[in-house]
């Protein structure tokens, strides 16, 4: 399985809200529902990140339990591509 | 702005709370809408009630998930399985988080997360859920397992136009429907055979079915992995949702088949006596037939085990097409759970 770099999945983040006509802002601070980011959106950005990868990343419950925020997401989704690597 | 709070429950539910249910998943399927039909699946299954998450924004219900208890076997034991079912939440709160212990959480991550703690720390050994690769990736992130079932079957194609696997593949479609219509015309004349040779089927409702369940409840458990049990109790209460059908021979109560119900049909036992000649053939161009007039999706045959061997003959007279199919089902079970939750053997008894 590749690697992924964190500027990657962001990209993939962006494109993801553009599609939907919203945008993602440069703060990673920024909280995930005033973006209006969704859980189903969480989990098709993990699938695309999974494609690009060509494998299964790797959870742990403990880390799924705080996404709040863009920083949450682009970390959870490094760590997991990380793990499954 | 979160205001969103989750409300966890162990049923049985009254009925205002069947109501929200509803009102919620009933928008996405009309089946939980009848609050006979929730509560039947969710109060009156062998166990006499199921796991819910109810999501409120201030008084208004905006979601709902359930577990539903199945018994399960497997390994020479009996164990206690958790079906995912009825997950709704409203589109404008899709976007918000709700509290999870300690911290917030996407509502639906959380929604799903919260109740699946909740069962199996209440008593569930494993859950399994079959659902869309979105929120089986949701589940993924919840500890959910891939199990993958690839299984031999011979179709019949009732309505291809609504198959998924088809969608954007024009020439495959086409190919399809000329199929459903090859398999329409030798089950018109296969049923007019039959019929003149005096081999009819009838449809056995509730009261006549007693002799073909209990057959099916003595269906020997898997020899490796776990499955859904085929117990007295849980196909009593598939029968009273309409989940299965039975079919018999006129004038032989022992020669029968039993199928579910819904879009994707499949054979799940059959009885055939020697004695009992055009049996196969009659009782599966009976449940094709009865899959048409259903506006079903499908029907199949397993290929593999007693059911391939009783019927693969009958399933080529009536055009079946041979296909391996793949099926997902994400599964995570409580620790101490005897067995790899990913070895399940998958058969249309995990759908409800």
């Amino acid at each position: 399985m590749s690697s992924i770099s964190r500027a990657t999945v962001r990209q993939m983040m962006q494109a993801l809200l553009q599609r939907q006509g919203k945008s993602l802002p440069a703060d990673e601070g920024v909280r995930l529902q005033e973006i209006g980011f969704r859980s189903l959106d969480f989990a098709e950005l993990a699938l695309r990140v999974e494609t690009k990868l060509g494998g299964s990343m790797q959870f742990e419950t403990s880390v799924l339990r705080s996404i709040q925020t863009v920083r949450d997401v682009l970390d959870f989704m490094e760590r997991a591509a990380a793990d499954g690597s | 702005m979160s205001g969103l709070h989750l409300e966890l429950r162990r049923g049985p539910l009254d009925p205002a709370a069947l109501a929200i249910v509803g009102r919620t998943y009933g928008t996405i399927d009309p089946r939980y809408a009848d609050p006979g039909f929730a509560d039947t699946i969710f109060n009156r299954n062998p166990h006499g009630f199921s796991w819910h998450a109810f999501v409120r924004d201030g008084e208004r219900a905006v979601g709902h998930y359930s577990v539903i208890p199945m018994r399960a076997r497997g390994g020479g034991a009996s164990f206690l399985a958790g079906k995912g079912e009825a997950l709704y939440l409203d589109e404008t709160c899709r976007a918000r988080t709700l509290r999870l212990g300690e911290d917030d959480a996407p509502a639906g991550i959380a929604l799903m997360s919260a109740l699946h703690s909740h069962a199996l720390g209440d008593g569930a050994d494993v859950l399994h859920n079959i659902t869309s690769a979105e929120i089986g990736m949701i589940q993924r992130m919840d500890g959910f397992r891939v199990a993958r079932s690839r299984r031999a079957q011979a179709h019949f194609l009732v309505s291809p136009s609504q198959l998924r696997q088809l969608g954007g593949r024009p020439a495959q479609a086409a190919l399809a429907r000329a199929l459903a219509l090859i398999q329409r015309g030798a089950l018109a004349w296969t049923r007019a055979r039959l019929s003149a040779q005096g081999a009819r089927t009838l449809a056995c409702g509730p009261g006549e079915d007693a002799g073909a369940l209990a057959s099916f409840a003595r269906t020997p458990p898997p020899t490796e992995g776990w499955t859904i049990d085929r117990d007295a109790a849980t196909l009593r209460w598939l029968r009273s949702m309409d989940r299965l059908t039975v079919v018999r021979m006129e004038r032989r109560a022992d020669a029968f088949a039993i199928a579910n119900t819904g879009r994707a049909r499949e054979v799940l036992h059959v009885e055939l006596p020697p004695d009992a000649p055009h049996a196969a053939l009659a009782l599966l161009a009976s449940l094709a037939h009865d899959a048409v007039r259903a506006n079903a999706w499908t029907l199949s045959v397993p290929l593999e085990g007693p059911i391939g061997a009783a019927l693969a003959a009958a399933a080529r007279m009536l055009c079946f097409r041979p296909r391996t199919l793949e099926q997902l089902v994400y599964v995570k079970a409580a620790p101490g759970f005897p067995l790899r939750p990913e070895a399940l053997v998958y058969d249309r008894m995990f759908n409800l």
